[in-house]
């Protein structure tokens, strides 16, 4: 497949999604039917946000990116703190992962198979800026969850001392 | 009238006000605490303790956020948590003529819960400066005049740092410092004795208390007060944990919070201020109050604002403004301009607990004869420190979450500049002659800029650090300027300064109003020169536990 292909055209297609649209997509449906979660998202945002954080951040010894309901944090965050440009610019990228997808497989992200998926999310690491400021997203929403804190770390809300040369890992 | 008669009014509870008020309460007098926000009380009111992850955004700042404080919300820790500690902007507007970020916490404690707690005492080089080269007016005081008052707040307030038995960076009343890491302790020693104009790293000195001091404290390490969230171990020194309760604790104070002052109330047949009247800012209500002492402490130029709005027949261009010099020679301190670099080494040694401080570089510029500059007078010092975060690598999947963990390969070390703001009669704040606030309250308007000299310095404060940082062993070594903007490095100063002569200047030596005498100004507004070392806030404390003693005595004396 044209990896450089993707680029080219999911950026002409999402020229036709923004047009005007200086207001975000308040309420409505997505193409797939889904009611809204909340002003920017649909409800299939969040869980597409989700699964795809489960590919990056997958469920081991400690729970996943699903698990810390990425997609619920990012959607709040993206609404609310993001000026409106990069709200439009994330689901931007959203839109733009769907449509590699669709492209490669011909089914949307969430109709991809797990091994789809991965495939997907391999070739957009090489290559696609959208899919790496979602991704750094997804891990900052990771990080900062209770689960990413207190499970992926150790948390220590107290420590009670500094030790400014300490042989052992402080997380 | 008799209920609102008290024997001293302190106008304002953030750093000084809340020491006006524990010394005056402390030598017996009935004592009014005016504060125009709301109250909060130490502990009972933070939310420090509340896990990150419960906060709805998890620390960030919202749109409404920036809406409503475009200027607060740009302030280096204002964010989810402290915002509440932040006004809003569009309820108190002000006036940028040239741009200037004024940084303002309007609640009971002032910006004491979210100031950056740096304590350095200032030298004889500070209090000599402006006789020395002719910027400003010569400070009334010397550095023996206020010694014993540091010597006297320092314990109170619990200061932790290292005795270097430097005159031109005097040692306080310490408790002992917070360890440098051992990046730090490797550069300092690297670079010790190889400047020849004695460049030095030793440890910052922080109200962060590293022992009890009475039941406050000691700090526990979790990095709360650096992101303004409070400190419900009351681990650094605030008004609201350690100077309001010693004042409510001797049972003269009367706090009254929702009171903003407008104005000085003024009685020419006595020529002595009678009171102030305030607003109460849910109410809107006016409400005299009268008292033979007052102490203006309402931040330097809310407590200018006030003084400019104190106009009578008297004073018609406001209160002890004799000399035209109220509201003018407003400084702050250029800062941001630095170098980092990666060290190597020490790559299986890591940091436990969140530091409240770091590492200090103190004044090497114009100290002696040796050390004079040609392009500038005065000088600047560097605060910074090494650190070691985490990495993670490209990739996704299993192994890319594991790498999250991952330390990274190398400690960095960063050290920035904080400098001299020389005092400008040009550089000033006045009040707008239309516009009014919410309160009615003429609207603040500030023309401030950096000038020559602080522009001189730049160049010296990038390179002297990366110099500083070579020599310590860094590896590709950066230098940087943040650009930082008057106003932004929180140290305004200056608008209503003290002076020999009250041709000259608004105050006398014991921050008395040369016009008025029993009106003390002890805030950051006194000052005659913004000093080169920052951590002003220990000398407004230093100032106002002086004039407090002198004011009661004076007033025991009947010259009040």
């Amino acid at each position: 497949m044209d990896r450089r292909k993707f680029i080219k055209e999911g950026g002409s297609k999402l020229g036709v999604l923004t047009i005007g649209s200086g207001i975000l997509l308040s309420g409505s449906c997505d193409s797939r039917g889904e009611t809204a979660y909340n002003t920017v998202f649909s409800n299939g945002d969040v869980r597409l946000i989700n699964e795809l954080g489960d590919v990056i951040l997958p469920p081991t010894e400690v729970p996943g990116a699903k698990a810390a309901q990425v997609g619920q944090y990012i959607a709040l965050i993206v609404q609310d703190c993001y000026a409106e440009e990069d709200a439009i610019k994330f689901k931007r990228d959203l839109a733009d992962l769907n449509t590699f997808s669709r492209e490669t497989y011909n089914r949307s992200f969430l109709d991809c198979s797990e091994q789809e998926r991965i495939e997907l999310v391999s070739i957009m690491e090489e290559q696609h800026e959208g899919y790496h400021s979602i991704k750094s997203l997804i891990v900052a929403a990771y990080l900062s969850s209770e689960i990413g804190r207190t499970q992926l770390f150790d948390y220590y809300p107290v420590p009670g001392r500094y030790d400014g040369c300490s042989s052992k890992r402080p997380w | 009238m008799k209920t609102n008669t008290y024997e001293a009014i302190v106008v304002g509870t953030g750093i000084s006000g809340g020491w006006a008020a524990k010394e005056l309460c402390e030598k017996g007098l009935k004592t009014l605490v005016l504060e125009r926000g709301r109250n909060v009380e130490h502990i009972k009111d933070y939310d420090d303790m509340v896990p990150p992850w419960e906060l709805p955004y998890r620390g960030r700042i919202t749109k409404e956020d920036r809406r409503n404080s475009p200027i607060q919300s740009g302030v280096y820790n204002y964010n989810e948590r402290s915002k509440k500690y932040f006004v809003n902007d569009l309820d108190n507007p002000y006036i940028q003529d040239k741009p200037f970020e004024w940084a303002r916490g309007y609640q009971v404690g002032g910006r004491s819960l979210i100031w950056g707690r740096q304590s350095y005492r200032r030298s004889f080089l500070d209090f000599e400066a402006n006789a020395k080269d002719g910027f400003g007016v010569d400070w009334p005081i010397r550095y023996k005049d206020i010694e014993p008052w540091y010597d006297y707040v320092e314990p109170f307030v619990g200061i932790s740092g290292s005795k270097e038995g430097l005159a031109h960076l005097p040692d306080g009343k310490f408790q002992p410092p917070m360890p440098m890491n051992c990046v730090e302790s490797e550069v300092a020693q690297r670079i010790k004795g190889k400047f020849e104009d004695g460049r030095m790293i030793i440890h910052g000195r922080t109200a962060n208390h590293t022992q009890k001091v009475g039941d406050r404290g000691p700090c526990q390490y979790k990095g709360s007060c650096g992101a303004g969230h409070a400190c419900s171990f009351g681990g650094y020194f605030s008004s609201n944990s350690a100077t309001l309760p010693a004042a409510a604790k001797t049972g003269n104070m009367t706090l009254r919070p929702y009171s903003m002052v407008q104005e000085v109330l003024y009685d020419k047949e006595t020529r002595r201020a009678t009171g102030v009247r305030v607003v109460d800012t849910e109410t809107m209500e006016h409400t005299e109050f009268f008292a033979p002492i007052i102490f203006l402490n309402a931040s330097t130029l809310n407590t200018t604002a006030i003084l400019l709005n104190s106009k009578s027949d008297v004073f018609p261009n406001g209160m002890g403004n004799g000399s035209g010099e109220l509201g003018h020679n407003l400084m702050d301190m250029p800062y941001g301009m630095g170098a980092r670099g990666r060290y190597e080494g020490f790559e299986d040694k890591f940091t436990f607990g969140s530091r409240p401080t770091g590492i200090f570089v103190p004044r090497f510029r114009n100290i002696n004869k040796a050390t004079e500059q040609k392009d500038y007078v005065r000088g600047f010092t560097y605060q910074g420190g090494a650190g070691r975060g985490r990495k993670g690598d490209e990739g996704f999947g299993r192994d890319f979450k594991e790498s999250l963990s991952m330390p990274a390969d190398h400690w960095t070390m960063g050290i920035t500049a904080w400098g001299e703001h020389l005092p400008h009669h040009d550089n000033k704040m006045y009040l707008h002659k239309d516009k009014k606030d919410k309160y009615g309250m003429p609207v603040i308007c500030v023309d401030c800029e950096w000038k020559e000299n602080e522009a001189a310095m730049v160049d010296d404060m990038m390179n002297s650090a990366a110099e500083i940082l070579e020599m310590g062993g860094l590896k590709d070594i950066e230098t940087y300027n943040w650009g930082k903007i008057p106003g932004s490095c929180i140290h305004e100063t200056g608008t209503a300064r003290m002076g020999k002569d009250p041709k000259t200047s608004v105050l006398n030596r014991w921050n008395q109003i040369h016009e008025v005498p029993n009106v003390f100004v002890t805030d950051g507004s006194s000052m005659c020169s913004s000093g080169t070392t920052p951590g002003p806030s220990v000398t407004y404390m230093a100032l106002t536990a002086r004039a407090v003693d002198y004011a009661v005595k004076e007033l025991n004396r009947r010259n009040l």
